[in-house]
């Protein structure tokens, strides 16, 4: 069975809850069996920028007692405040630094059937 | 445009002598290590000190830690420079970090540098004062990376965090777990973060550091509208096998 892509993994783990960047940083570490900070910052707001792109997640911030806020802007303007905001910790992020990503309806939809695709294949190599 | 070679080494020459006349030097007798660019717009020669670094980045007197320019000086402010230390921004205007101390208490002053004595310590990682560079022992920390001072508690604290959420069934998404009730997640929060001490970031709960760097917070708010605990095994590297997970409570 493949590797589900970063982005894919991305959707998936957005079925459950927001999507933190510590989380996609985590996940781009494992692919990458570590590797550099700016390798995996690239990678990561690529996936990122594509599933902006498909209008398959929401970037936005989240506040205690209120939920999540939305961020405004283009799908380019966004990758880029995400790098920069990445790029200006000089560390790798913790839970509650850059921002968080919501899947969209489409986004869940697409995530469920990659999910259900998933689980299939797994049934399949234990046959 | 760039001065003339010969007008740059005259501000150079000035720069070294300085008001006195003399040559600067550092207390051990070797030349200052701050390099310097010349450039027509500057209004005045720059000196050299530690609060007064502008066009360029002082020379680190550590090989392996090498403090490195990250904003350069806009033409409306050539005062205008941050500079990259290990894990902080510091800001040679206000002698300060721009980020408070990720070591939670090393510093009475989260954002200071060097506990407030720039002469006599460094702190080139921006985590810890380096006592082989002039750091006079006090108030110095362990790094957990590197350990020293602790290991065998931090081996500890994640042997029991391993466990806690080995307890824990999987979720749909692994490797993250699940819990049936608030209560339950609560329970396992205040489990995992036993000994842990309050830690500041812009997390919306609240949120402990491990003596192993593990992080663990307990989230008011997530998409489900449950509460939701997240640990972060990355920042202190002694917990580095362990993924990164969510506890959710489980949605019927």
């Amino acid at each position: 069975m493949s590797t589900p892509s970063l982005a894919d993994q991305i959707l998936m783990e957005g079925v459950d809850d927001w999507v933190e960047f510590w989380n996609i940083d985590s996940l781009v570490s494992a692919q990458l069996e570590g590797g550099q900070r700016t390798d995996r910052i690239a990678i990561a707001v690529a996936a990122v920028r594509s599933l902006l792109d498909q209008g398959l997640v929401r970037m936005g911030d989240v506040e205690a007692g209120v939920g999540f806020i939305a961020w405004e802007g283009a799908p380019d303007e966004i990758a880029r405040r995400i790098g920069s905001r990445w790029a200006a910790l000089l560390r790798d992020p913790l839970p509650g630094d850059i921002g968080w990503l919501e899947n969209t309806e489409r986004g869940d939809a697409v995530a469920k059937q990659l999910r259900s695709g998933l689980g299939r294949a797994n049934s399949d190599d234990h046959t | 445009m760039a001065m003339s070679n010969a007008k740059c080494r005259e501000q150079r020459r000035q720069i070294q002598l300085g008001s006195t006349g003399q040559r600067a030097t550092k207390t051990d007798g070797s030349r200052s290590g701050t390099r310097y660019a010349c450039n027509e717009n500057d209004p005045e020669p720059m000196k050299p000190g530690p609060y007064r670094v502008r066009k360029g980045v002082r020379a680190s007197p550590c090989a392996s830690i090498r403090p490195r320019l990250i904003r350069s000086p806009p033409a409306s402010d050539p005062s205008f420079l941050l500079v990259a230390m290990g894990a902080r921004v510091y800001d040679p205007y206000t002698g300060t970090f721009t980020q408070p101390d990720p070591i939670p208490g090393a510093d009475a002053n989260s954002y200071g540098y060097a506990d407030g004595d720039p002469v006599n310590e460094t702190d080139l990682t921006g985590r810890e004062i380096d006592p082989d560079l002039g750091g006079s022992g006090d108030g110095d920390y362990a790094d957990p990376e590197t350990g020293g001072g602790g290991v065998s508690a931090a081996d500890e604290t994640t042997d029991r965090t391993d466990a806690t959420l080995r307890d824990l069934r999987g979720g749909l998404n692994p490797p993250n777990l699940e819990v049936d009730t608030r209560a339950d997640l609560e329970a396992v929060f205040e489990k995992l973060s036993e000994g842990g001490t309050p830690f500041q970031s812009g997390y919306a709960g609240s949120q402990v550091q491990l003596d192993d760097g593990t992080i663990v917070g307990l989230r008011d708010v997530s998409r489900s509208g449950d509460s939701t605990v997240d640990v972060d095994g990355r920042p202190g590297g002694a917990a580095k096998g362990r993924p990164n997970v969510n506890i959710h409570i489980t949605r019927r």
